[in-house]
C-alpha cells in the first residue's frame, strides 16, 4: 500500500459516525447534567457556603458570649422601659417595684435616697390620678387606689427618714463645725462627705414641706402635692 | 455536514465566544451537535471498543463542561483542542481503571487476552480497511496513533493538533510523517506475511 493510498483509505474512515440514537440518548443526559444538575450543583453549594461561613462565625466563643450579653442587656433595657410606664394592675408593675427597689439598693448617699423616694412618691402620685381619671366611679372602691395611696405615704416616710439621718450623722461628726445660717436654716458641715458639701438640708422647712404635701395629697389635690414634691427635691440639690 | 452544522450554529468562535463570556448551556449543547461525532470516532479509535468509547465520550463532554463553567478557557479560541485534550487525559485515565481491574484476576486477565487473541484472528482474516486500521493502531506509539486519527481521520489541522498535543507545528509535522511511515510499514509487513 503506497502512502497516497494509505492517505485515502484513512481519510475515507472520517465518515464513521456514532450511533444516532446514543448521540440522542446522551445529548438528553447532557442536557439534564447541564441545565439541572450544574444548577442542583451550584445553588445548594453556595448556600451551603453561606450557611457554614455563618455557623462557623456565630460557634465562636467570643461572637457567642457577646450575643448572649448583648440579648440580656437589651431585653433588660426593653423590659425596664416597658416597666417605666407600666399601670398598677399590669403585669410589669412587678418590674417597676423591684427596678425602684434596686435602685435605692444601689444607691449610698442617703440625700440621693431621699430623692429618689420622692421621685418615687411623685410617679405613685400620678399612677393614682391615671387610676381615678380611668375609672372615677370606682374611686374608693377601687383596691389599686388604696394601694397607691399606701405606696405614696410610704415614699414619703421614707424621705423623711433619710433627711433625718443625714441630720444626725452631721451633728454627730463634728457639732462644732456645724454652721447655722440665719436666713434659710441651712445646715452645712465641712467635714461632711464630699457628696455632702453643698448639699442644702433645711430639715424643718422640709418636714414642714413634706408634711404640706401629705395634706394636700390627702385632700386629693394632687397638682399642688406635686409642684410640693417638685420644690423639695429642687432644694436636695 | 460539517460546514452545514457549523453554519447553522454561526461558526465554532461564535459559539466558543458564547461559552467563554456567558457560559451559556445553549451555546454548549449546540457544540456536542459539532463535536460529537468526530470526538467519539477518535475515543472509538483509540480504543477500539464501541460500548467503551461511548461511555468515555460522554464522559468528555460532561469534564468539558465543568471547565466552560469554571471559566478555564483563557487559553483556547475554539472549543475543539480542549475536547481533544480532555478526550486522551480520559483515555489514560480509562487505561490505568482498566488496568487496575485487570489485575485483580490473573485467570479473568488471561481469558480477556485470549479473547483479543481471538479478535485479532478473526478481524485479520477481514480484508476491511476499518477493521485493518482498528487492529494496526494499538501497534503504533501512542503519540503516532493520536496524530494518525487527528490528521487524517478527523483532519485537524496541523496548528490545531500541536495544540491539542501541546507541541510546535514543526513537531507536529515530523510526527504525523513518522506515524504515516510506521503505519504504512506495519501493514505492508502484514500484507508480506500473508502472501
Amino acid at each position: 500500500m503506497t502512502e497516497r493510498e494509505l492517505i485515502k483509505n484513512l481519510s475515507a474512515l472520517k465518515n464513521i459516525e456514532a450511533d444516532s440514537t446514543w448521540i440522542k440518548s446522551n445529548r438528553e443526559v447532557l442536557s439534564y447534567q447541564i441545565f439541572n444538575g450544574a444548577e442542583y450543583v451550584d445553588m445548594p453549594l453556595r448556600f451551603m457556603e453561606k450557611f457554614s461561613l455563618i455557623t462557623k462565625r456565630l460557634l465562636q466563643p467570643t461572637p457567642i458570649a457577646a450575643v448572649i450579653a448583648l440579648f440580656f442587656v437589651m431585653s433588660g433595657v426593653v423590659s425596664v422601659r416597658m416597666a417605666k410606664n407600666a399601670a398598677p394592675g399590669e403585669p410589669l408593675y412587678i418590674a417597676k417595684s423591684i427596678s425602684e427597689k434596686a435602685q435605692l439598693v444601689a444607691t449610698f448617699n442617703e440625700t440621693a435616697k431621699a430623692k429618689l423616694n420622692l421621685e418615687f412618691a411623685g410617679q405613685r402620685m400620678a399612677e393614682l390620678e391615671k387610676v381615678i381619671k380611668e375609672e372615677p366611679a370606682k374611686d374608693n372602691n377601687d383596691p389599686r387606689v388604696a394601694e397607691l395611696s399606701a405606696s405614696f405615704k410610704k415614699e414619703i416616710d421614707s424621705v423623711r427618714d433619710h433627711l433625718t439621718k443625714v441630720e444626725a450623722v452631721k451633728k454627730t461628726i463634728n457639732p462644732k463645725t456645724v454652721a447655722k445660717d440665719s436666713k434659710d436654716n441651712t445646715v452645712v458641715s465641712a467635714e461632711a462627705s464630699k457628696e455632702e458639701k453643698g448639699i442644702e438640708i433645711t430639715t424643718p422647712d422640709n418636714q414642714k414641706t413634706l408634711a404640706e404635701v401629705e395634706k394636700l395629697f390627702d385632700d386629693k389635690n394632687y397638682t399642688d402635692a406635686a409642684a410640693k414634691l417638685d420644690e423639695l427635691g429642687k432644694q436636695l440639690k | 455536514m460539517k460546514n452545514k452544522k457549523a453554519s447553522i450554529f454561526g461558526g465554532e468562535q461564535v459559539l466558543f465566544l458564547r461559552l467563554k463570556k456567558h457560559k451559556d448551556k445553549q451555546a454548549f449543547i449546540e457544540a456536542y451537535d459539532l463535536y460529537i461525532d468526530q470526538i467519539h470516532r477518535f475515543v472509538y479509535f483509540k480504543l477500539g471498543n464501541k460500548d467503551e468509547a461511548e461511555d468515555v465520550t460522554s464522559m468528555v463532554f460532561l469534564k468539558c463542561w465543568n471547565y466552560v463553567y469554571e471559566g478555564n478557557l483563557e487559553n483556547y479560541d475554539t472549543l475543539k483542542p480542549l475536547l481533544y485534550k480532555i478526550a486522551r487525559n480520559t483515555i489514560i485515565d480509562h487505561y490505568r481503571q482498566n488496568k487496575n481491574q485487570e489485575i485483580v484476576s490473573l485467570e479473568a486477565a488471561e481469558e480477556t487476552v485470549d479473547e483479543k487473541q481471538d479478535i485479532h484472528e478473526q478481524t485479520i482474516t477481514n480484508i476491511d480497511f476499518k477493521e485493518l486500521v482498528q487492529e494496526k493502531l494499538p501497534l503504533l506509539k501512542d503519540e503516532y496513533r493520536d496524530v494518525i486519527i487527528l490528521r487524517f481521520i478527523n483532519e485537524l489541522s496541523v496548528s490545531e493538533i500541536a495544540k491539542v498535543l501541546g507541541k510546535t507545528s514543526g513537531n507536529v509535522r515530523v510526527l504525523v510523517h513518522r506515524a504515516l511511515q510506521s503505519l504504512q510499514e506495519i501493514i505492508n509487513n502484514d500484507e508480506t506475511e500473508k502472501k
